[in-house]
């Protein structure tokens, strides 16, 4: 039994950890309708960027968070004035962006190797982590630190986009940029605040997930964004809160699974789920409701 | 002489798989990105023959072309009902799993692979040297060439095209619009998997992350750099960006990085391609991607 | 078929759309030879009355009837091969394909349509491209496009995009044609223009099931006239019989013209 709790404290981090992720990335698509794939290459970046200023420089955990925040917000910005705003008021649909999306993907991922190398850097805040005991149940500060803020960043959000006239013009605009422009929100700024925000939160959370994993790699954004896509659409398009629902969902899946399953088959199980909640759920969990099929 | 060689043959297998997806990204306006799994199945199963039962070439083709198809339609059932985006998702799905598939089971070798693979055998004759399997890879890429040109050409391209279209209108005027799909699906999954074949026994050896979801985006940014609905553009799109990163050799670029920098290409390719010149270097129309 | 016999049949059909009466207890016949009318305004269920008869949706409760053989419950390609051809009010033209690739891409029965056979290839395959090609260069010539064969449909007018539609739906050799606004946005000589085709088309033995705004055109050039309100059936006659409906006039001819 303890075991099995055990498990579920896992998914419990696991779900916190894609639910950080899901939560920037559906606040991007909320806004801007493109599956933002190199999302995942800012959250390397970020990471290693935090990594300079906290174990390279030593300047400390809060300039690690800064520069994490910072770089992050940055690149996702420059992407969205550069590639997607660019594509959007040529006419081109999100779904070529979404393809463009996967190139800048591996730009960063891999410019990420050739400034930090390719092999795994230790992220460390210097001092001791704490370990937390709860009867046979352990944790970890980090891992604490990643749920308290999935919360709150999840609640925050929900607030944001159901009763404040910011979110709410966002989510106008995702549903209908032409109609948002008409009645006079400014569209492009919008966005732009969407990818800064965004990005900023996914530079947190790469701080919490490598603080509590203790070593970043260049390649660490590619399966995160594979599992944020995942969590986003089994949660529910074009709604924030279910993305993050999402992304709890699948980690608790994933861990609770482990007890029957080898963890090796993870992935294959995520995808597995993300398949048949396309074809019998395309509107996810939590979702609104919108038709997937078409023939 | 040997890496020219080299160099050859995997242009070949790349013009293979290139113009494999062509068909279905530019024809068909299926944006899969599950073709590199498609290809993987090709290659595990003729590793595994080889190993194991025998490395009788036109078996391996066969076998190799079997489950290239029956995976393909594990891919394409559930997946051929979605639209754009989800289709994709889909597709990427699957080729998540099906790189799990080999990345942890046993009979796969798990990351490691498979290696050792024996010389293939045609009509009894052993294919010891590279330039034979080069002979090899590049026959197939002319077969695929050939046949591809020749369904585009005919009444069934006419429908492919219609498909990416309109496929209501299609469907409107009394054909399945699913039998076209499919039908294209397997064709493709066919020259897919013997280029998987080709791999195997040009290298010997195998592993999975040769087949993963990068090597997918890679094959789909060929197709997009090459152009969308172009048999041309897919060839010269294989030639280009496989010699290309090789240049790398000639100037002085470190080899820590070559490899680092050779990706970083392929992705600013991706993007240029898709930003500001998506009918891509000899393509049809401009928004075949729409 | 014999003329005036019932060529197809929608009887008690429904459909909704969660909470939305779309087509509630429809029937009506279309009599073969003829061409019948569907009038009612915005939202009265005429397009999805289409849809239904066509496969693309599926409906609720009735059946529908082609030839006597139920058709409700086949996929759209199903139905269309049976010998009902739709237009579009939007055209859903092969817009990246030539005018022809347009035309030849409906021409039933090509064996150069099956993967397999256009793989084989053979004499067969030539002679019947030769056969494809002549029956869509006579089409393109009956609907003056013929100078414009091997322009992308795209780069045609919105009256040659209109006539190539009709054309596509031509060469299906349905015997019913379903058509949705087929003058709409059409110059007034456009206009006489497809009304002289249609009646040549029901003159040469094709049926047709029309959706128009224009009242003047209804009159003018329907056998029968079905009136939908809301979803159901309210009136149906021939023109005469209709226009003098009151309730016709203030639903209809009242509101929507």
């Amino acid at each position: 039994m303890s075991v099995l709790a055990q498990f579920a404290v896992n998914g419990i981090v696991a779900g916190s950890v894609y639910a950080l992720i899901a939560l920037g990335f559906a606040l991007i698509f909320t806004a801007s309708r493109v599956f933002h794939f190199a999302h995942g290459g800012v959250y390397t970046f970020s990471a290693f960027a935090g990594y300079t200023a906290l174990v390279t420089l030593k300047l400390g955990i809060v300039a690690g968070f800064l520069a994490a925040i910072i770089v992050a917000a940055l690149i996702g910005l420059i992407i969205n004035i550069l590639l997607y705003e660019p594509m959007k008021a040529g006419g081109v649909s999100p779904f070529v962006a979404m393809i463009s999306s996967f190139g800048v993907l591996i730009i960063i991922t891999h410019v990420t190797a050739m400034i930090w190398g390719s092999n795994p850097v230790v992220l460390s805040p210097g001092g001791q982590t704490t370990v937390y005991h709860f009867g046979s149940i352990y944790t970890t500060d980090a891992q604490l630190l990643i749920i308290g803020f999935a919360a709150v960043l999840a609640i925050a959000l929900w607030i944001f986009f159901r009763h404040m006239r910011l979110g709410i013009a966002i989510r106008a605009m995702g549903n209908d940029s032409e109609l948002a422009e008409v009645v006079g929100m400014p569209a492009r700024r919008l966005r732009n605040i969407s990818f800064i925000v965004g990005s900023g939160l996914v530079g947190i959370s790469a701080m919490l997930i490598g603080l509590n994993v203790g070593i970043i790699d260049f390649n660490m954004g590619m399966d995160i964004i594979l599992m944020a896509t995942v969590a986003m659409i089994i949660g529910g398009l074009g709604n924030v809160g279910a993305a993050a629902g999402g992304g709890f969902v699948l980690g608790m899946i994933q861990n609770i699974a482990i007890w029957k399953i080898e963890s090796k088959w993870q992935m294959a199980l995520s995808f597995a789920i993300l398949i048949v909640v396309l074809l019998f759920k395309p509107s996810g969990l939590f979702g609104e409701k919108r038709p997937a099929t078409g023939l | 002489m040997e890496y020219f060689v080299y160099i050859g043959t995997l242009i070949a297998i790349y013009a293979t798989l290139t113009i494999s997806l062509n068909l279905l990204v530019g024809y068909t306006g299926l944006i899969s990105i599950a073709q590199a799994a498609i290809y993987g199945v090709g290659a595990y199963v003729t590793a595994l023959l080889a190993l194991h039962v025998t490395n009788d070439l036109l078996v391996s083709f066969a076998l190799a072309s079997i489950a290239g198809i029956l995976v393909s339609l594990i891919v394409a059932l559930p997946s051929l009902r979605l639209k754009n985006e989800y289709f994709l998702i889909a597709t990427m799905g699957f080729q998540a799993i099906i790189f799990s598939l080999f990345m942890n089971l046993d009979i796969t070798g798990g990351a490691s692979g498979l290696y050792g693979i024996p010389h293939p055998a045609l009509f009894g004759y052993t294919i010891r040297t590279s330039f034979e399997m080069f002979l090899l890879a590049v026959t197939l890429a002319i077969i695929c060439y050939l046949l591809a040109l020749r369904i585009t050409r005919a009444p069934f391209g006419r429908l492919l095209r219609a498909v990416r279209e309109d496929q209501t209108a299609v469907a409107a005027l009394g054909k399945s619009v699913f039998r076209i799909k499919f039908s294209i699906f397997i064709f493709s999954a066919v020259f897919a998997a013997a280029a998987g074949t080709i791999y195997t026994y040009s290298l010997t050896a195998i592993d999975p992350v040769a087949f993963g979801l990068d090597e997918s985006v890679f094959i789909i940014t060929l197709v997009i750099v090459g152009g969308t609905g172009s048999l041309n553009g897919s060839v010269l799109a294989a030639a280009v960006l496989i010699l290309l990163p090789e240049a790398f050799k000639f100037i002085a670029i470190p080899d820590a990085i070559a490899p680092q920098l050779r990706q970083v290409l392929y992705g600013l390719l991706l993007v240029f391609f898709t930003r500001y010149r998506r009918q891509g270097l000899i393509g049809e129309y401009r928004d075949v991607l729409k | 078929m014999a003329a005036g016999e019932a060529l197809l049949r929608l009887e008690a059909l429904s459909k909704s759309f969660g909470g939305l009466q779309a087509v509630s207890d429809l029937s009506f016949e279309v009599r073969a030879g003829t061409i019948t009318s569907l009038i009612g305004g915005n939202g009265a269920g005429k397009t999805t009355a289409f849809n239904l008869i066509t496969g693309n949706l599926a409906p609720d409760a009735g059946h529908i009837y082609f030839r006597g053989a139920r058709v409700d419950g086949l996929p759209p390609h199903k139905v269309a091969r049976a010998g009902i051809a739709r237009g579009f009010q939007e055209l859903r033209l092969f817009n990246r394909l030539s005018a022809r690739d347009n035309i030849e891409a409906a021409i039933p029965g090509q064996q150069g349509e099956n993967i397999v056979r256009a793989l084989i290839g053979g004499h067969a395959l030539t002679e019947e491209r030769d056969v494809t090609q002549a029956r869509s260069s006579a089409l393109l010539r009956d609907l003056t496009i013929e100078a414009h064969a091997e322009s992308l449909a795209e780069r045609l007018s919105y009256g040659q995009q209109k006539l190539l539609s009709l054309g596509r739906l031509l060469a299906t050799e349905g015997e019913l044609l379903l058509l949705d606004e087929p003058t709409s946005g059409l110059s007034p000589g456009m206009v006489e223009d497809f009304c002289a085709r249609m009646r040549r088309l029901t003159d040469a033995g094709r049926t047709i099931l029309l959706i128009e705004h224009n009242v003047e055109i209804v009159m003018r050039l329907s056998d029968w006239i079905i009136v939908m309100h809301q979803g159901g059936k309210i009136a149906e006659g021939k023109p005469d019989e209709v226009r003098g409906n009151v309730v016709v006039m203030h639903t209809y001819l009242g509101i929507s013209s």
